[in-house]
């Protein structure tokens, strides 16, 4: 464990190394990712102008929750999803290859070797607009932990799933494009859960965990927290978690190698 | 014009070559379309109006803009940077091939692949939803329509490829481009009408060209502008095409003089 903190902690360095070196493709993704986060703010307040309240939920807390998504997507972009971008191409063209036989286990360096830094923007502009929603308004320590413990596990929830589904490239290596479906998908989370129970029962069933990612710890800001909430996200995470060690190990079983 | 049908013809081939792909992608547009269709349907529901909008218009004006998007929006042109910068540019300019016309015909195949699986995709939303839309019967609505959304792809064609010719002078040509994408959504009214914004920013906005892209087509088809709309909105279209056709010459005569078919 303790050589994978120092690890985790290189690829920090060297990946701030590299910000510094491309500093163009740096500036590029500040301003997207501010634009971006603006653009989903200002939406969401236009959707909501003119109704108090859409699925249980009153304007208040939609915008809370905007605002959490744009903090835990903010932390996902940050530290997993560049990975998964490059998780085609490092099948497709055989770079699997080196990663395999290194010391290390493949699953945690394939998925966490690129940091993307300027993601970190999002994370601010969104602890930024709940700390201006608060007003003031002192949560407990309760709501706090309780925020940032299902945070975690929203999060661990949206990186199996991704992991998972980019899997399958292992069997499908020019399914380049997965990731944009998987970014598309993942925006189901910004809504609230109620608004999916009018798909068909296995389609809820399929975007159920991502139903669960922002809206349950938004839930501990807003004091509409229930114990099976709690319970079913803390589970949800830790089953999907699981799957994806077996199914990576699973799908390397099938890994043909290319280009050696 | 042999020639370009052939471009046109290449480009529905090579989405069939990579038919996965472009399955995860169409499944994306639908998947996207069908929590744009529930949200309406629940923040508008049945026999309310919200900012001059029933839900049977809201939700002709939802679909019928995915509809749209997919013949105005669908484009290959993102591929010019990537030419520019790895030096396959110089293909082109050795062969007595129009730049801009193949890339036009290119979009078009584009355009008719996603135009089908467009029908496709919203004939199974509409048997298993039964939406209650909006059915327009005027026919010189819909011909208007029709116009609208043809200048409409003309106006993205040239921001589009105007986009890609950033790589003359950057390797980093995503940023603006996902930029461009935001703004769309938010100003061409791809994720909402843009009359439910306040009347002075929309005021503002009716003089860019984006709101001509998707919104100006889905209002007249829902007969929703009034004639002197209609012909203002024809005739800030119809300038911004020519600007944006003159910068878009410029550009590329710009552009070449700093080309330098890097990595040949």
């Amino acid at each position: 464990m303790k050589r994978y903190v120092k690890i985790y902690i290189r690829l920090l360095h060297l990946n701030f190394s590299s910000l510094l070196a491309y500093r163009a493709n740096f500036v590029n993704s500040l301003i997207s990712s501010s634009v971006w986060g603006g653009f989903s703010i200002i939406s969401i307040l236009l959707l909501t102008s003119r109704s108090s309240s859409l699925f249980g939920w009153s304007r208040h807390d939609i915008i809370f929750l905007t605002c959490s998504y744009s903090i835990i997507i903010g932390i996902f972009h940050t530290f997993f999803s560049r990975n998964f971008e490059h998780f085609s191409r490092v099948v497709d063209l055989g770079e699997l290859d080196t990663l395999l036989i290194k010391p290390i286990d493949s699953q945690f360096f394939i998925s966490l070797r690129y940091i993307n830094y300027a993601s970190i923007i999002r994370i601010v502009v969104g602890f930024f607009l709940v700390g201006y929603l608060l007003k003031g308004e002192a949560l407990s320590f309760v709501q706090l932990f309780g925020y940032g413990t299902m945070m975690f596990f929203g999060l661990i929830t949206l990186y199996a799933l991704w992991y998972i589904i980019t899997s399958f490239t292992i069997w499908l290596s020019r399914l380049s494009n997965i990731v944009e479906f998987l970014f598309t998908i993942t925006n189901v989370s910004r809504f609230p859960p109620q608004m999916y129970r009018e798909f068909s029962w296995y389609v809820f069933l399929f975007l159920f965990p991502l139903t669960l990612i922002i809206a349950t710890p938004t839930k501990f800001l807003i004091n509409k927290i229930d114990f099976p909430d709690v319970l079913i996200l803390i589970i949800t995470a830790s089953v999907l978690f699981i799957v994806s060690r077996f199914f990576w190990k699973l799908a390397l079983r099938f890994y043909t190698s290319a280009s050696s | 014009m042999k020639l370009y049908w052939q471009v046109a013809k290449n480009m529905w081939d090579q989405a069939i070559a990579y038919r996965l792909s472009f399955v995860i992608f169409r499944l994306r547009n639908l998947f996207w379309i069908l929590t744009m269709y529930f949200l309406w349907v629940y923040a508008l529901p049945h026999g309310k109006v919200l900012f001059g909008y029933n839900q049977s218009q809201i939700l002709t004006y939802i679909l019928g803009g995915a509809f749209l998007s997919s013949l105005i929006m669908a484009t290959r042109s993102q591929d010019i940077a990537t030419e520019i910068n790895e030096g396959n540019l110089s293909n082109f300019l050795l062969r007595p091939i129009g730049f801009l016309r193949y890339y036009f015909a290119r979009d078009l195949g584009d355009k008719a692949m996603n135009i089908f699986f467009s029908i496709f995709e919203l004939t199974i939303v509409f048997l298993i939803l039964r939406p209650n839309l909006f059915l327009q019967t005027s026919p010189v609505l819909l011909l208007l329509t029709l116009v609208f959304s043809l200048s409409g792809t003309l106006l993205f064609f040239f921001f589009s490829v105007l986009l890609g010719f950033i790589g003359f002078w950057s390797t980093e040509t995503w940023g603006p481009r996902f930029i461009f994408y935001q703004l769309l959504n938010f100003l061409a009214g791809t994720l909402f009408p843009l009359d439910i914004i306040p009347k002075p920013l929309y005021t503002v906005v009716s003089y860019l060209p984006f709101p001509y892209l998707l919104y100006f087509p889905m209002k007249v088809y829902l007969g929703q502008l009034s004639t002197i709309e209609m012909v203002k909105g024809m005739a800030i279209s119809c300038i911004w095409i020519v600007v944006l056709y003159a910068v878009t010459q410029f550009v590329w005569k710009r552009g070449l003089r700093v080309y330098t078919a890097q990595g040949r």
